[in-house]
C-alpha cells in the first residue's frame, strides 16, 4: 500500500527532512510514528500524500509512483488520502457538514451521495448535532473530530495523522485515538505522527521510531520508549 | 458540469457575503482605478474632437463694403459665394452684431472709443479641408460688395495646431498608457491581497484533493464579478460627471463642437468591461498561481 526505498529529502532553505528513509505500510495496518521535534515524522507524511518530491529514493503509495506523478494527477492521489493535522486545518467560513462535504465536492460528487456520506462521518464521530455549527464555535476535541470526518468522508484506503492530539487533553485524544482506530477496523491503513507517550502505550500497536531523518526502529504492539528492535 | 457550476456560482456570492469589507474594499479600489482611466478616456476622446473638428475645416473671412447694405445685395452676394466650389457654409454677421460681439465677449465699447461704428459686416465662410483659400479668397475679392478677405493667420494657426494636436494625442497616449498600467497593478495588488488572506484555505482544498482549476475558478469568477460590478459603478460616475460637464458647455461654451455622448458612453462602457474583465480573470488567475502548490517549509 506505501513502499519507501532510500528516500532522501532536502527543502530549498537547506533543511533536511529525510536522511535515508525506507518504510512500508500495508493494508489495514495501525501505525504510530514517534520521535522527537524535526525528526522527519512531517515529512514523511509530506511525501506520501505528494506535497513534497524526494531528491533521492522510490515513494510508492497504491501501487502508483508518486515521485514521477504529474502534477495534475496529484489530487487524485489525495482523493485517496485522508490527512488529520494538529492545527486541525478547517475552513473557517463553513459549517461542519459543509467542512466535511466540501471534501466530496471537490470529486464532483452527486448532491444524494455527499448528504449520505457526509451524515455517516459525522455520526462516526458523533457530532451529527453540530452539523451546522461554524469552527469557532467547537471545542478543539470537535475541531479535530470535524477535520477527521473530513479526512474520512470520501472513505481514503489511508488516513495519515499528524500530531491529532497535539492541541488536546488525554481524554479527549485517547477518544480521537479510538476513532482512529474504529476508522482503521474498517479497513484503512492508519499512519498516526505523534509525541503523545500516553497514548501510544495505551493502545499497543506498531511503533515506528524516527531520528535525525532516519527510521531507527520499528516495534509490533510496542510502546513509546519500550523495547524498540534497531533496524 | 452545471452541477459544478452552480457550486462555483455560490462560492463567490458566499466569498462577498462572508467578507463584506474585503469584497467592499476590493470593488471600491477597482472602481476608482476605472473612474479615473474613464474620466481621462472620455476627456481625451472629446478634447480631440474638438481639435479636430477645429483642424478640418479652413474658414475665410469676407468683410464687406459699407456700400452693401440692403438684405438684397447681401442675400445676391452670399448666393455667388455659395456656388463657388469648395465652400461649404456661409454665416452672416452684422456690423452691429459684430460690435455687439466685441462688447460682451471682450467688454469693449468700440462705438465710444471711436465715435462710431467701424466694425464692418462680413460673412464667416467654412471650406472643404482640400479648398484652396487663396484661390477662394481671390475669387471673393473680385465680387462687387467684398471689400477685403482674411485667411493666412487663421491658416498659419492651424497648421500650428495640427502640431499641437498630434503632440497631445501622443502625450494622451502615453498617460493613457500609464494610467492602464497603474490600474493594472493596483487592481492585481488588490486582487493579491485578497487571495493572500486565504492562502491556508487554498492549502485546505488542496490537501482534500482539489484540482487546480477547481481551485481556480471560484477567484476567477470573483475577479470577473468584482471587474463588473465595478464597471457598472465607474461608468455611472463618469455618465453623471459628464452629463453634467455637457450641459455646462451646452450653455456656457456654444462655440464648442460637442459629441454625441450615447456613442461615447457606450464605447467607453465596453472599452472598461474588457478592460476590468482581462484585469479580473488575470489577476485572479495569477494570483491563486502563486499559492497553488507552495510548500509551507
Amino acid at each position: 500500500m506505501i513502499f519507501i526505498e532510500h528516500a532522501f529529502l532536502q527543502y530549498r532553505n537547506g533543511t533536511i527532512g529525510l536522511a535515508d528513509v525506507s518504510f512500508s505500510a500495508n493494508k489495514g495496518d495501525f501505525m504510530f510514528i514517534v520521535g522527537p521535534t524535526g525528526c522527519g515524522k512531517t515529512s514523511l507524511f509530506r511525501l506520501i500524500y505528494r506535497e513534497v518530491v524526494p531528491q533521492r529514493g522510490k515513494v510508492y503509495v497504491l501501487g502508483k509512483n508518486v515521485v514521477n506523478l504529474p502534477r495534475w494527477r496529484v489530487p487524485y492521489l489525495r482523493r485517496n488520502i485522508g490527512v488529520v493535522f494538529q492545527d486541525f486545518r478547517l475552513l473557517p467560513h463553513r459549517t461542519a457538514w459543509e467542512n466535511v462535504a466540501y471534501a466530496l465536492q471537490v470529486m464532483g460528487a452527486p448532491h444524494a451521495e455527499i448528504e449520505e456520506q457526509v451524515e455517516e462521518a459525522l455520526s462516526l464521530v458523533g457530532l451529527l448535532d453540530k452539523r451546522e455549527v461554524y469552527p469557532e464555535l467547537l471545542s478543539g476535541g470537535e475541531m479535530q473530530r470535524v477535520s477527521l470526518a473530513r479526512a474520512i468522508a470520501n472513505r481514503p484506503p489511508i488516513l495519515l495523522a499528524d500530531e491529532p492530539t497535539g492541541n488536546l487533553d488525554p481524554d479527549t485524544s485517547l477518544e480521537i485515538i479510538r476513532l482512529l482506530e474504529r476508522v482503521n477496523l474498517r479497513g484503512t491503513t492508519v499512519l498516526v505522527a505523534t509525541h503523545d507517550k500516553y497514548i501510544v502505550d495505551a493502545m499497543a500497536k506498531t511503533v515506528v521510531r524516527m531520528e535525525n531523518g532516519r527510521i531507527t526502529g520499528r516495534e509490533e504492539r510496542g510502546t513509546y520508549s519500550g523495547n524498540v528492535q534497531n533496524l | 458540469m452545471f452541477r459544478t457550476f452552480n457550486f462555483f456560482l455560490r462560492e463567490v456570492w458566499a466569498t462577498f457575503s462572508r467578507t463584506p469589507f474585503l469584497s467592499f474594499a476590493f470593488i471600491t479600489q477597482f472602481s476608482v482605478s476605472l473612474i479615473i482611466l474613464g474620466l481621462f478616456l472620455i476627456s481625451a476622446a472629446w478634447l480631440n474632437s474638438i481639435f479636430q473638428e477645429a483642424s478640418t475645416f479652413y474658414e475665410i473671412r469676407a468683410y464687406l463694403s459699407p456700400a452693401v447694405i440692403s438684405e438684397e445685395q447681401i442675400n445676391s452676394l452670399e448666393k455667388e459665394i455659395l456656388k463657388m466650389p469648395g465652400v461649404v457654409s456661409t454665416e452672416y454677421f452684422s456690423s452691429e452684431s459684430a460690435l455687439l460681439f466685441m462688447k460682451e465677449q471682450y467688454h469693449l465699447d468700440i462705438q465710444s472709443i471711436f465715435g462710431g461704428n467701424p466694425l464692418p459686416s462680413a460673412f464667416r465662410i467654412r471650406i472643404q479641408p482640400e479648398a484652396d483659400p487663396a484661390e477662394l479668397a481671390e475669387r471673393m475679392n473680385s465680387l462687387n460688395g467684398i471689400e477685403e478677405t482674411d485667411y493666412t493667420r487663421r491658416k498659419e494657426f492651424l497648421l500650428r495646431l495640427k502640431w499641437v494636436v498630434l503632440g497631445g494625442q501622443a502625450l494622451a497616449l502615453l498617460v493613457l498608457l500609464a494610467l492602464a498600467l497603474s490600474t493594472l497593478f493596483t487592481v492585481i495588488n488588490t486582487i493579491r491581497l485578497s487571495v493572500y488572506a486565504r492562502r491556508r484555505e487554498i492549502k485546505v482544498m488542496e490537501m482534500v484533493g482539489a484540482s487546480d482549476w477547481f481551485i481556480r475558478w471560484p477567484f476567477i469568477l470573483e475577479g470577473l464579478t468584482g471587474g463588473l460590478l465595478s464597471t457598472f459603478l465607474s461608468l455611472a460616475f463618469v455618465i453623471v460627471i459628464f452629463g453634467i460637464a455637457w450641459k455646462f458647455a451646452r450653455l456656457n461654451l456654444t462655440f464648442l463642437p460637442l459629441p454625441d455622448l450615447r456613442t461615447g458612453f457606450l464605447l467607453l462602457g465596453a472599452v472598461l468591461s474588457l478592460f476590468a474583465i482581462i484585469v479580473g480573470v488575470t489577476g485572479s488567475y495569477f494570483a491563486v498561481n502563486r499559492f497553488l502548490g507552495e510548500v509551507m517549509e
